[in-house]
């Protein structure tokens, strides 16, 4: 056939046809402003065209109407009969007899429903949901679940969250100013109108109020147009506060809490959440101290305010990383918190992806680090769609399963995002609602849902209020769940994230056992030999009237290990042992299973096992790790499986301990010359001998190596000397990475942090003359310019503005200092403590750097055992030179002015030919004034220190050349006396 | 590493002259990593990496294959080179050799000592090689498939190329970008790029899996065979795509930055990762990092260092940013945030004049379009700043040298030196045809022209002569205190800023390896010096 024909025929077939209209298909619920249904209520959908053949029969309406997973529910062929407008339009009741979601797909001929906002095109959706007149009021310590997002009347009881975010922004709140909350607190309350306001409460179908809860958060987001951030590191309302920024902050906390403790007294606990993800760099573009210092300002007036106050932060954006937390406490941020909160995005499914580790790794962390466990709060937790349907099933499952992961893990409470589409830059689709109102981005007035709106509704209703007992996490490598305990009513919530269905067995026993699907619909279950068999797939299961003796906190259970924690050394044998009882009405006969960690790469370890009614028994397993294996955690898992079938499991943790372990590096001196030190310690009770490794980061020839041999538990020092003199600064700490080489073992790696920074011993003191007598033999460290500036850095011009030559040396009796300053304008206006606003040398030292010391909580005998640390800034003021002790380490040695007999100091200034002047510092700190008494040569002291400028009185703050990290005892540097 | 003899002789000879350190020693090497002595590897970027059957590692690159011997955790030195006109455009193992990609298309096998052309693509496509053995699945219709758009082809043992496959057609604005044979069944996986990534498999017999977790979302850059299972590098990570994608945890973690542009990987003995990119071949090591990098740096513009040791030097026709650590060891990976390599301006197409550290941050002036950039490589990812225009007077047009300080910028344009703010008197009728340009601090500049080394004090608004040294210099660098030069004889030598009084000196060839230098620069107490001979950095010591 000629290519023209097929056109010819085609245009034929057109030309039959009359010219017609576009066919316009629309449809809606009987509830078309939120298409959210109450178990119980009749539901009707009804459908109108527009632009058919005038008085004509059409295609039918199809109507095909399925669920979440596709799945046919109802369907119906509509016939169409155009009136005499081309238009039509019929009612039809819609299946709405179980709890879930629904989708009708409706196609007229080629027309379909047209996409609506952010609803694609072809259907419309509505869900039917458990009444919420029958859910409990739960007090705010028994309430899990929060979304955010603007709502309508109703929304929050239909889904049944309690937990709302009121927006407490500092920059809102306090308008123009950064000191004008109270002000406007007292105009609204004038109006009548409450300042800060959070949601009011919903509303049951009934009318009855549906209690919510606030957290107030963004405690600290400011107005950028306020100045009281530091220059560059402001984003998103965050960044370093400026001393009056510190101020100001400090003032409105202490407003903010003492108006919320006043509005809100019915909450037991009033949480703040202070900041909003200060993620580097979008979200804050400080460094973490700074972070650390909003948090110790914020704790200390919130709760100087509001007696009830509980602060939480800081609202990390991703599911945790211990590496992001360990950077905050370096700087003492959880000293701060009462509680942590996080954003937990990750992506789905958010097994694989590590969700469940990450949650189990913060909790070690904390118990390890902190000493203790904070309560946690997950504050946002979504996934976009894109708008794209074939997505919207991943969404309900990954978040519905990464909710009951929050709960399951210990998550004081858990919020979703969000109640409904928006679009903001590429964000689109995080709704649990469509967005149906072409006029409105946020708060639309009409909304319909997507299959995570009943799925949600259905996990609150059965677990809100539930804490949880256990992670069931040994029916197989990609199955998991938790059981959950309100009294005496114990759920199990169980999933398997693999993609095939997985059969399982529970035991399980009692009549009122009912097994839930994720919507919500139960079923009765069917019990056999006291297991309840299920199948498991990525929705997950939920089993009420779970006896308590079985699941619950209390329960009886078959198999309990006789340790949960376990360590192992590489290369030696390890035994797990495992309690075993049986149920008194029957016995037990069974295989019990010790699988180990993948990772080392071991078999499994089986025991056959059967015991008689009521009774126990003891079974050791025994395991060799390999001399490869990875210190650091390993989970092992205990199976115990009947009749093929596993009916009880229990986990481990073994911690895979390194042999010989790296307890301190540091600058030393060995037959008088400058030499590193590695302290090492033996800890498997094995004689042990290699090679110690060393690297200075960033410095060439860095690199040093020397042999050990340790005695079995010893501890030894590892002398490393450089060829040639290194090529460091001695007052920066440098990073360095220490490796253990022993032949035949892995390598053990370790980082540490290193100073060069050594006092010289002095034979006689320095006399105090202006031109440092007694100083000759002494080195000096010179600073000046950009690279050593550590406040406001964009002040600096460089050496002319100001450099510093700085000493330190020792006896018995003092430790001491001298520091000449060339500056081109001397200027220090005051006396007293505010000396540190001008131009003066702040100079920090612990004499306990180093030593972890524990505090009992009990403030008398805390106070002669914190570490003792002295700040003293000395400054050559109106009233002469001067020593202030700013920050005291012992009741006995109190802050204030040092009297020259107890600190002898010169401080001399001589003006320079050419402009500028120069300033000699010379002090002798006595030891005991610091809270010590004579040292020894070799002992290490932490310093840091400032030397502080302005040119003006005027200037309301110093710029700062420094030295360490002033203010922050974990990041001083050390400083050897040398012999 | 083993100190090469003349590296040795050079410390016997120093501890022979009465233990006194020299003024100027050879330190080390940066950027290149064979030994000194040995033939350097020419190249920055490597196009493919392969392990064959006898187990040796084989990097491609623009000058065709070159093999290494892979022996524990040392690291390997360059062995056999076959060279390839146009270059390498993918390299892939068949189990027993390799299968290389040329640039124009063209298909060579080669078992280890010379290439055989086996056929031709229709130009350089990504393709997935079989093993040798494997017939199953996909395997069985040649020896290696390739993904043109839409289309897999397949090229067959007689070296016509058929298409097997037309692939459904990708969302707008996205394509398939990679191809993989699985090796456990012959299934074929194939990779959708940004904005819908994806991850499509089609079983043995052809048919789309559609379970298990297939289709999978998410960025792939990568697909690569180890001989057991398929893995798809993407998102940083290594992920074994086994059959039931839905039960695969999450992959093999790495510490891999975003933008290296892998161009191939390859799994040895030893169950080690090397990745060919924008780096050179790199090793993923233990711990999920890069901890080791074969290759060259080319050769080198400009060098600049900051003071925290970080190095950035001008490369590939000073078009690329380079970040080197100067206490890194030879082979270390080079230093990277995110989203390298780094193009002057972000602009794949500039070129930069002249590079320069001014005490706050590194400036680039760019060639031709007197443009000044502040150039940022500790902030190179996402949402960072890495290159903003530069703040202060715009620079000269046919700028050549650029030297800077927290107040002052010096340029030589057109022959001509000027300073910003102006400075005057002294120093027109002081400098003769102007050549180089370095600050040693914010106070002295030095200038080489035609009549040596020339020392200017600056303050504000005056500008004048110092001292003055009779001297050719190459190469000039400075900081507070030194300045070193680079004679046109090979001849480094250091001075003292103060009085232009030299202070010590050292021929360039006895360096191991020898030195043609193209860069200099100054950190603390080191020379860095470019050799464009050993493509390669040279670190010096200095002792006065």
């Amino acid at each position: 056939m000629r290519p023209l024909l097929p056109a010819l025929l085609l245009g034929l077939l057109t030309a039959a046809e009359p010219a017609t209209t576009a066919v316009i298909l629309s449809g809606s619920t009987s509830k078309p402003e939120r298409n959210v249904f109450i178990a119980g209520e009749a539901v009707t959908l009804r459908f109108e065209v527009r632009g058919l053949p005038p008085g004509r029969e059409a295609d039918p309406l199809q109507l095909d109407i399925v669920d979440e997973d596709d799945r046919a529910v109802a369907s119906q062929r509509l016939p169409v009969r155009a009136d005499a407008d081309g238009g039509w339009s019929a009612s039809v009741p819609a299946p709405a007899g179980r709890l879930g979601f629904y989708r009708a797909r409706v196609r007229l001929g080629a027309a379909t429903l047209p996409r609506l906002v952010s609803r694609p095109a072809g259907y419309l959706t509505y869900a039917v949901v458990g009444d919420p007149a029958t859910r409990p009021l739960l007090p705010p310590g028994e309430s899990l679940f929060g979304l955010q997002g603007s709502t309508w009347p109703g929304l929050a009881a239909c889904l049944g969250f309690r937990w709302t975010l009121a927006n407490f922004r500092w920059g809102e709140l306090a308008g123009k100013r950064p000191e004008g909350f109270p002000a406007r607190r007292d105009e609204a309350i004038a109006a009548g109108r409450r300042l800060p306001a959070t949601r009011p409460a919903d509303l049951l179908p009934d009318g009855r109020p549906w209690t919510l809860y606030p957290i107030a958060t963004r405690i600290v987001q400011v107005d950028p147009a306020w100045k009281v951030l530091a220059p560059g590191t402001e984003a998103h309302g965050h960044g370093r506060l400026t001393a009056e920024g510190e101020e100001l902050f400090a003032a409105h906390c202490r407003s903010l809490a003492a108006a919320w403790a006043a509005d809100e007294r019915d909450l037991p606990e009033h949480l703040y959440e202070v900041t909003w993800e200060p993620v580097h760099p979008w979200g804050f573009k400080g460094e973490p101290q700074d972070l650390a210092r909003v948090y110790a300002i914020a704790h200390r007036e919130l709760h100087a305010g509001d007696a009830r106050a509980r602060v939480i932060g800081p609202c990390l954006a991703d599911a945790p990383v211990v590496a992001d937390y360990e950077r905050l406490h370096a700087h003492r941020l959880f000293d701060h918190v009462d509680g942590i909160s996080f954003h937990p995005y990750i992506a789905l499914p958010p097994e694989p992806n590590g969700l469940v580790e990450r949650m189990r790794a913060l909790r070690t962390w904390m118990r390890d680090r902190l000493g203790r466990e904070l309560p946690l709060y997950a504050t946002e937790q979504g996934y976009s769609t894109g708008e794209q349907e074939a997505k919207e099933l991943l969404q309900a499952q990954g978040l519905v399963r990464g909710q009951l992961i929050m709960i399951g893990e210990g998550c004081r409470l858990s919020f979703g995002f969000y109640t409904h589409d928006y679009i903001m830059g590429n964000e689109r689709g995080y709704g649990y609602q469509y967005n149906l109102d072409p006029r409105q981005n946020w708060n639309p007035a009409v909304t319909g849902p997507k299959p995570v709106l009943p799925a949600f509704a259905a996990m609150t209703r059965l677990i809100d209020g539930h804490r949880p007992v256990q992670a069931i996490d040994w029916l197989g490598d990609t199955a998991m769940g938790y059981a959950y305990q309100r009294g005496e009513q114990v759920v199990l919530a169980l999933w398997d994230w693999g993609g095939r269905p997985r059969p399982v067995d529970l035991p399980m026993a009692g009549p009122a056992v009912q097994v839930h699907d994720w919507m919500g619909n139960p079923r009765p279950a069917a019990l056999r030999d006291g297991l309840l068999h299920l199948d498991l797939g990525p929705a997950p299961l939920y089993v009420t009237g779970v006896p308590a003796r079985l699941w619950g906190a209390g329960a009886l259970r078959p198999l309990t290990p006789a340790a949960t924690r376990v360590d192992g050394f590489p290369g030696a044998p390890l035994t797990i042992a495992a309690e075993l009882h049986s149920d008194p009405d029957a016995g037990l006969e069974g295989v019990l299973t010790l699988v180990p960690d993948p990772a080392l790469g071991l078999a499994p370890v089986e025991r056959s096992l059967r015991l008689a009614p009521g009774q126990r028994s003891r079974i050791d397993l025994e395991l060799g790790l390999p001399i490869a294996a990875e210190p650091g955690p390993h989970p092992l898992n205990l199976l115990l499986t009947v009749q093929g079938r596993v009916v009880a499991g229990a986990g481990v943790l073994l911690t895979v301990r390194a042999p010989v372990v790296v307890a301190a590096v540091g600058s030393t001196f060995a037959d008088g010359t400058a030499a590193l030190q590695v302290t090492l310690q033996e800890r498997q009770g094995r004689p042990a001998q290699g090679r110690v490794q060393l690297v200075v980061a960033g410095v060439p020839e860095g690199r040093l190596e020397a042999p050990f041999t340790l005695a079995a538990g010893a501890t030894g020092r590892v002398l490393l000397r450089p060829a040639a003199a290194l090529d460091v600064d001695a007052l920066r700490t440098y990073r360095c990475s220490v490796a253990v080489l022993r032949e035949g073992l892995p390598a053990l790696r370790s980082e540490h942090a290193l100073c060069f920074a050594r006092a010289a011993r002095l034979p006689r003191p320095p006399v105090h003359d202006g031109r440092l007598g007694g100083w000759e033999a002494v080195p000096a460290w010179n600073l000046h310019g950009r690279s050593w500036a550590v406040r406001k850095p964009e002040r600096c011009r460089g050496r002319d503005d100001l450099a510093v030559s700085l000493r330190y040396g020792w006896d018995a009796q003092h430790l001491h200092l001298a520091a000449v300053v060339r500056d081109d304008a001397h200027c220090q206006p005051y006396d007293g403590f505010p000396t540190w606003k001008a131009d003066c040398l702040q100079i920090a030292i612990d004499l306990d750097a180093g030593r972890s010391i524990e505090l009992t909580g009990n403030e008398l005998i805390d106070a002669g055992r914190r570490a003792r640390v002295t700040e003293i800034d000395f400054a050559l003021t109106p009233l002469g030179p001067q020593a202030y002790r700013t920050v005291s380490c012992r009741p006995a040695l109190p802050a204030g002015l040092i009297p020259p007999t107890d600190l002898p100091l010169a401080i001399t200034r001589t003006a320079l030919t050419g402009g500028g002047v120069e300033l000699v510092y010379e002090a002798s700190i006595p030891w005991r004034l610091l809270g010590g008494e004579a040292p020894r040569a070799g002992d290490e002291i932490g310093i840091a220190g400032t030397v502080n400028d302005i040119d003006e009185a005027a200037e309301q703050e110093p710029w700062a050349l420094g030295w360490f990290t002033l203010k922050d005892p974990a990041r001083f540097g050390r400083l050897v006396l040398a012999p | 590493m083993t100190i090469p003899a003349r590296a040795l002789a050079l410390l016997l000879a120093a501890a022979l002259a009465g233990a006194q350190e020299p003024a100027l020693r050879w330190s080390g090497v940066l950027g290149q990593s064979q030994p000194p002595e040995a033939a350097p590897l020419p190249w920055l970027e490597a196009t493919g990496v392969a392990v064959d059957g006898a187990g040796r590692l084989w990097c491609g690159a623009a000058d065709g294959l070159t093999s290494f011997a892979l022996e524990g955790e040392e690291v390997p030195a360059a062995g056999v080179r076959i060279p390839l006109a146009g270059g390498i455009a993918a390299l892939h193992g068949d189990g027993e050799g390799l299968i290389a990609v040329a640039g124009d298309g063209g298909v060579w096998r080669c078992d280890g000592t010379e290439l055989l052309r086996v056929g031709t693509l229709p130009r350089a496509l990504p393709v997935a090689v079989r093993r040798r053995s494997d017939h199953r699945g996909w395997a069985r219709h040649g020896l290696l498939l390739a993904l043109d758009g839409n289309r897999v082809l397949a090229l067959g043992e007689d070296g016509r190329t058929v298409q097997l496959h037309e692939l459904p057609p990708p969302p707008a604005g996205s394509a398939y970008t990679a191809i993989g044979l699985d090796p456990a069944d012959g299934a074929l996986v194939v990779a959708r790029g940004w904005p819908h990534p994806a991850l499509l498999r089609l079983g043995p017999e052809g048919t789309p899996c559609l379970g298990d977790g297939w289709p999978r979302e998410g960025l792939a850059e990568l697909l690569a065979s180890d001989g057991v299972a398929l893995w798809a590098l993407g998102g940083g990570r290594f992920t074994r795509l086994a059959a039931n994608l839905s039960a695969t945890r999450a992959g093999q973690g790495t510490a891999w930055p975003w933008g290296l542009y892998a161009r191939g990987a390859a799994r040895d003995q030893f169950g080690r990762w090397w990745i060919a990119g924008t780096q050179g071949v790199v090793r993923l090591g233990q711990g999920g990092r890069l901890d080791l990098r074969l290759g060259g740096i080319g050769a080198i513009a400009s060098l600049a260092a900051a003071p925290d040791g970080t190095l950035v030097a001008l490369a590939q026709d000073a078009g690329r940013l380079l970040r080197l650590d100067i206490a890194a060891d030879p082979a270390a990976p080079l230093a990277c945030a995110a989203n390298e390599p780094w193009r002057v301006g972000g602009n794949w197409q500039a070129r930069a004049a002249a590079l320069a550290w001014d005490g706050q941050g590194f400036l680039v002036a760019e060639r031709g379009a007197a443009r000044l950039w502040r150039f940022d490589p500790w902030h190179t990812g996402w949402r960072e700043s890495t290159w903003l225009p530069a703040e202060g007077e715009p620079l000269p047009a046919g700028t050549t040298a650029l030297a800077a300080s927290p107040r002052w910028r010096w340029t030589i344009a057109d022959g001509r030196l000027a300073a910003s703010p102006a400075a005057v008197a002294g120093t027109t009728e002081a400098v003769q045809q102007p050549r180089l340009l370095a600050m040693a601090d914010d106070r002295m500049v030095l200038v080489a022209d035609r009549d040596g080394l020339l020392a200017i004090d600056q303050a504000e608004g005056q500008a004048r002569p110092r001292w003055r040294r009779r001297t050719t210099a190459n190469l000039l660098a400075a900081q507070a205190g030194i300045a070193a030069t680079c004679s046109p004889d090979g001849r480094l030598e250091i001075w003292h800023t103060r009085d232009g009084e030299p202070c010590g000196s050292l021929d360039l060839d006895t360096v191991p390896g020898g030195c043609r230098p193209t860069a200099l620069a100054l950190w603390r107490s080191w020379v860095l010096v470019a050799d464009g001979r050993g493509q390669r950095v040279l670190r010096f010591r200095i002792r006065i």
